[in-house]
């Protein structure tokens, strides 16, 4: 039996490496798919706890199904803003950005 | 109808309402309502005089204020004081009144002067009848009021303007005074009436520092109005106002109200020799230092207000010097007699078309009779002449000083008698005789509306002294009734020489200096310059009050205000700016930049956590 | 219909301004009409109440108490009633308000809004001197602020802006501080007695015998005393916290300058009487020294700077701050004359500043400047308002005969007959204070001498003179100030119960 921390390092590791990127990534589509990771790591937490947590059940699958579905939904929602956005500023570096500052 | 008495006061006033409403279309018929309401007040105070004198004190009061348990009240008097002043004040005024008829007829304003004129008689009157020293303090400042617009009359004149501004500041400087006084009276004795408050200080309810310092709060009050040394400045300069009124309020009424308010607080005074002392000396000081002055000006109403000056400082000296009939009488007397010279000047201004400069007069003999005799009379009586009502007067003033034994006061009293013969004959010769030296010949004699008030005048100069000579102190003994003002001196034999002889030397030097001109006044003159020009410019006290304190206040005034907007509205405006740039720097931070946001946000979250966990032990 | 007198009085105002506002902007004289109908019905109404009133007695009268929020542990109740102290204050806010409404028949632009913030204004004012429950004072305490800052935002001169955001701000923020010292008053309150309330009687019983006293301890105490104190002294204003004052003063139109020194200022005034003193007597006592202080400051910094002004509306801006220290002096003596002086003098201020206010811009809507520099003579070309101006600053000298002399005079011998205990160095104050006297004739005259008098201007010679409607508030002003001068009676009958009540709390 693996133990459910490895399963937690696991995700955890994921999740920082997509923060990092989401955090210093320019490229607006390296961004979205740091996004994308940060919610696979938070799957392999649900799954893990799923199977082998305290209180297993399937709760934790059904919710992995819902993230899946709704990253799905905010890939192509996210690359169609990005295309919006290239055909209005010509850029999607992340810098260039900054419509929402002061 | 002593009992009517408050009506004296209320006729000008009932002329001043009209006047104010009606004055534009009556113009210069306002004149006979001021008239009217005067001759009326004159006749009640003549009833109520004859009344007084075989009569009781006669008082009425009215709830005026409750504050706690204590009630002021206001009301009406008559006493042997009051009812003398009401004859000194509604004769002098009526006087005035029909005398503006003529000197004031040119002046398109001549309803707005009669309805002053209303108001200051009201005032007066008013002043006079007070049974307690609030309501005098009232009139007090009503009729200061009254000399402000009076002197401002002309207030298109920017000197009149400042005039009029400097005579209320001044007095106020000495009202200010008194009103302390009063206050520290009050919560002193717990009444404001003149009764309560000499028992109260007779049976030793008030402590002698006290009794001493309300003494000088409230002689300090009469400094201001009676233009005492150091507060005497403004009265030369009210000369702006129409000579009219420099007779009737800056010579014979007003400016008297300071020696009455001591005669009327006299029992006070005389508790405390401290007291007593300080106003002899502030007496003696002014008439001997304004007495000089008036030796060397050259414009005539300036000489007479530094005469009245001098007078009314005569008058404090008998009253600290212990004689209250010789100060009361003197005051009567000089009403009369100044008021006569007053308007003397003033029909002589009015006959040189309102030039007041006696170097540019002479030989008015000859071209204005009435003007010129009664203008003698009343020169011989300020001087002292026997049997005119100054001499009376005076010769009870030198004899009370002579009894108080101080000898400084004494030598200061018969100089300023010398001189006061001396600059009035000046005056009189330079004005009156030898050649007219002006531009402009005078018009000849004024109408009889001027000239009979000046008849009137000079007769009351000649007579008024009579009611308290050597062969009948009749004065005395009707303004003593029911007082005890200690022993009051009469004059002796060498006296009464003395002050004759004063009188003749100072008239004869006054004859062979202007007159006949066999002592050239240059002579001394250059002799002794630097005096002259510290008389001439009346010891620079104008220019030393204007350094030492209007100069400091408005530059501290200056100070705060540069304060005020600097340090004080400085703070407040720093708060502000403070505030709006500390949201514009943090404004900055808002870059736009999510990833910023993004890493500033995870910062925040791990700090929360790490603190939680920290605050709740986790971490050891 | 008198039971409920009070409501009614404060609400007339509030039901003229819907009124107003279903009215189209264009009828600007329908709106005037409006405006000054219910400001003179309110005054009839304050009038009634004022010949109602029972002199010789103590306590509260025409009070009325409905309970309004409940939310379990807080009640708040709409409580109101007047006494000797609020009466006087009554009448004054009626007469300035609806005399500074015919002073401002000349606004011409935005008419509907202004007579609605004044409506509002109106009702605020009314509301402060009559609430006894302390959020319901907080809250018309606040209602007078919004409408004061748009009149002297949207009608002001030219420096509007900055002068309306630092009155709004600065009066807010003192508003704050009382709000605070509130709740906090009703929590210490409520844990002194176990009985939470707001209401002031309520709330001075328990602070004077508290059931539980250990939490009410003398230093708490004394921090509440201080910001209250601290709250009412910007709204007086007392220095330092006085420079919203003058540019409020300047920029505000004619109309609300009146109100805002006539009524506003007074508010201060009120709220450190009824709250401060009245739930806090012995720390009032305890820091006599320091409010007696703070009043001769007042007085000698106010004249000061009112001496060395060029502009004549924040020279009487000025004499305002001047005249408020009268009233801390008053107060600070803790004697009957001198508490019923700074009555007096809340209420005598309140004419004579709007007189003076509404000369200044009389003055100034005909010749276009208020530089004290550039007029003079103006007896000569328009002498009615120049013989207004200058019976109105005798008024301000204090002048007797004229109700501030009235109110300096009980000042002084409250301050003099101060007891050493609680006010030492009372001579030395009393004695700088008349000093003020001295630098207020100073400044008013010399102010006087350059601009009613001197030689007139060529410019100034074809101006008009008072308008008829320009006489109702001149003589509406002085007739008061004249009226209380004469007898003051009048207004020391009403006040002396109450003035006694407050007193017997000391040391009593």
């Amino acid at each position: 039996m693996v133990p459910v921390e490895l399963f937690l390092a696991l995700g955890a590791i994921l999740f920082c490496i997509g923060l990092y990127g989401v955090l210093t990534r320019r490229h607006l589509v390296i961004v979205l798919v740091c996004i994308e990771l940060m919610l696979n790591s938070v799957n392999i937490n649900l799954i893990a706890f799923s199977s082998i947590g305290p209180f297993a059940n399937i709760t934790g699958q059904v919710f992995t199904l819902f993230v899946i579905t709704l990253a799905a939904a905010e890939a192509a929602v996210g690359l169609a803003i990005l295309i919006a956005l290239y055909r209005n500023r010509e850029s999607i570096d992340a810098i260039k950005q900054d419509l929402l500052r002061w | 109808m002593i009992q009517n008495a408050w009506l004296i006061p209320v006729f000008p006033l009932i002329a001043f309402i009209i006047l104010l409403f009606f004055g534009n279309a009556l113009k210069e018929k306002s004149s006979y309502v001021g008239i009217t309401a005067m001759a009326l007040s004159f006749i009640l105070s003549v009833i109520v005089l004859v009344e007084r004198i075989g009569g009781e004190t006669y008082t009425f009061t009215l709830n005026w204020i409750t504050f706690g348990d204590s009630t002021i009240t206001m009301g009406y008097e008559v006493t042997p004081l009051n009812a003398m002043m009401l004859i000194v004040v509604t004769v002098v005024s009526l006087l005035v009144h029909i005398f503006s008829r003529e000197y004031m007829h040119e002046d398109k304003r001549i309803n707005v002067f009669y309805s002053y004129l209303g108001l200051f008689s009201f005032s007066m009157l008013g002043l006079i009848l007070s049974p307690n020293i609030l309501q005098l303090f009232i009139f007090w400042e009503l009729v200061g009021l009254c000399s402000f617009l009076l002197v401002g009359f002309w207030y298109f004149k920017p000197e009149a303007a400042a005039a009029a501004k400097k005579a209320f500041l001044t007095t106020r400087i000495g009202d200010v005074g008194l009103l302390i006084g009063l206050v520290l009276l009050f919560n002193a004795t717990g009444s404001f009436e003149y009764g309560a408050i000499f028992s109260a200080v007779e049976a030793g309810l008030v402590n002698d520092t006290m009794v001493t310092i309300i003494a000088i709060c409230i002689f300090l009050g009469a400094v201001g109005k009676s233009a005492q040394f150091p507060l005497h400045v403004w009265l030369p300069d009210a000369m702006e106002g129409p000579t009219p009124v420099s007779a009737l309020i800056h010579a014979a009424t007003m400016v008297a109200a300071g020696v009455y308010l001591v005669g009327v607080m006299y029992p006070l005074f005389l508790v405390s020799s401290t007291a007593m002392t300080i106003v002899a000396y502030t007496g003696a000081i002014t008439a001997f230092f304004a007495g000089t002055i008036a030796l060397v000006n050259t414009d005539i109403k300036r000489i007479l207000a530094y005469s009245t000056v001098s007078q009314l400082g005569f008058m404090m000296l008998a009253l600290g010097t212990g004689g209250y009939v010789a100060g009361l009488f003197h005051l009567t007397t000089h009403a009369f007699f100044k008021a006569l010279l007053f308007l003397g000047a003033g029909s002589v201004i009015f006959a040189l078309h309102h030039r007041q400069d006696i170097r540019k007069m002479g030989g008015l003999w000859g071209r204005m009779k009435w003007t010129s005799i009664t203008f003698l009379i009343g020169a011989l009586a300020i001087a002292g002449v026997p049997p005119l009502a100054g001499f009376w007067s005076k010769e009870v003033i030198l004899a009370a000083v002579w009894s108080n034994g101080d000898m400084f006061l004494f030598i200061l009293a018969v100089i300023t008698a010398l001189m006061t013969a001396f600059y009035m004959f000046r005056l009189f010769f330079k004005a009156f005789t030898g050649e007219f030296r002006g531009d402009h010949e005078p018009h000849g004699e004024n109408s009889k509306l001027m000239t009979v008030p000046l008849a009137v005048l000079a007769f009351l100069a000649i007579v008024a002294g009579f009611v308290n000579t050597p062969f009948g102190f009749y004065l005395e003994d009707f303004l003593l009734q029911g007082l005890n003002v200690g022993y009051q001196a009469h004059g002796e034999m060498w006296l009464v020489g003395l002050s004759i002889g004063i009188a003749v030397v100072g008239i004869g030097l006054a004859y062979l200096m202007y007159g006949k001109k066999v002592i050239s006044s240059e002579a001394i003159r250059s002799k002794v310059p630097a005096v002259h020009k510290l008389l001439l410019n009346k010891y620079y006290m104008d220019e030393l009050y204007q350094k030492v304190f209007v100069q400091p206040t408005v530059a501290i005034g200056k100070f705060f205000w540069e304060v005020d907007k600097g340090v004080v509205d400085g703070i407040v405006n720093f708060v502000g700016r403070a505030t709006r740039l500390s949201g514009r720097t943090f404004a900055k931070r808002h870059d736009g930049q999510l990833q910023t946001y993004g890493l500033v946000t995870l910062i925040g979250g791990i700090a929360v956590i790490a603190v939680a966990f920290v605050l709740r032990g986790y971490f050891g | 219909m008198i039971a409920n007198i009070l409501t009614l009085l404060v609400f007339l105002p509030l039901a003229g301004a819907l009124l107003i506002f279903t009215i189209p902007n264009e009828n600007k004289n329908v709106i005037r009409s409006i405006a000054t109908a219910t400001s003179l019905v309110a005054l009839l109404i304050s009038l009634i109440v004022w010949a109602n009133f029972d002199r010789g007695a103590s306590g509260l009268q025409f009070a009325q108490l409905v309970q309004w929020i409940d939310i379990g542990f807080l009640q708040l109740n709409y409580e109101i009633g007047i006494d000797g102290l609020s009466m006087p204050l009554l009448v004054l806010t009626t007469v300035v308000t609806a005399l500074a409404i015919f002073a401002s028949f000349s606004i011409e632009n935005r008419v509907k809004e202004f007579y609605i913030w004044t409506m509002v204004l109106l009702t605020g004012m009314l509301g402060v001197f009559v609430a006894l429950d302390m959020f319901l004072f907080f809250l018309f305490f606040e209602l007078t602020l919004i409408p004061m800052f748009f009149i002297i935002g949207i009608w002001g001169g030219k420096e509007k802006v900055y002068a309306s955001f630092k009155f709004l701000v600065y009066t807010g923020l003192g508003s704050a501080v009382m709000f605070i010292t509130f709740i906090v008053m009703f929590f210490k309150g409520a844990q002194a007695s176990g009985e939470a309330t707001f209401s002031m009687i309520q709330l001075a019983e328990v602070f004077a015998n508290p059931a539980n006293p250990e939490v009410l301890t003398s230093g708490v105490r004394a921090a509440l005393f201080l910001a209250l104190f601290v709250a009412f002294a910007v709204k007086l204003p007392v220095f330092p916290f006085h420079t919203w004052l003058p540019n409020a003063h300047v920029e505000a139109p004619t109309a609300a300058s009146m109100i805002l020194a006539g009524v506003l200022l007074k508010m201060g005034g009120y709220g450190l009487i009824r709250i401060g003193v009245g739930i806090f007597p012995d720390q009032a006592t305890r820091f006599a020294l320091l409010i007696a202080i703070l009043g001769v400051v007042n007085i000698i910094y106010g004249a000061l700077l009112a001496l060395v002004q060029t502009d004549l509306k924040r020279l009487v801006a000025f004499s305002s701050i001047s005249h408020m220290g009268i009233v801390l002096v008053g107060i600070a003596s803790f004697t009957a004359s001198g508490m019923q002086g700074a009555i007096f003098q809340l209420v005598s201020h309140g004419f004579i500043s709007a007189l003076l206010f509404f000369m200044v811009g009389a003055i100034y809507e005909r010749t276009k400047t208020r530089t004290i520099s550039e007029l003079g003579g103006l007896s000569k070309s328009v002498p009615v308002l120049a013989g207004f101006t200058l019976a109105a600053a005798m008024a301000s000298v204090g002048l007797p005969g004229l109700s501030g002399f009235v109110s300096e005079l009980l000042a002084f011998i409250g301050v003099f007959g101060a007891s050493a205990e609680i006010l030492p160095a009372a001579k030395t104050i009393g004695v700088i204070a008349g000093i003020g006297i001295i630098l207020t004739a100073a400044y008013l005259l010399w102010a006087m001498q350059r601009t009613t008098f001197g030689p007139m201007d060529e410019k100034y010679s074809g101006l008009p003179d008072a308008r008829p409607l320009e006489y109702i508030p001149m003589i509406g002003l002085l007739g008061f100030s004249i009226l209380i001068g004469v007898y003051p009676n009048i207004l020391s009958d009403v006040i002396n119960i109450t003035v006694l009540d407050i007193l017997s709390k000391i040391g009593g």
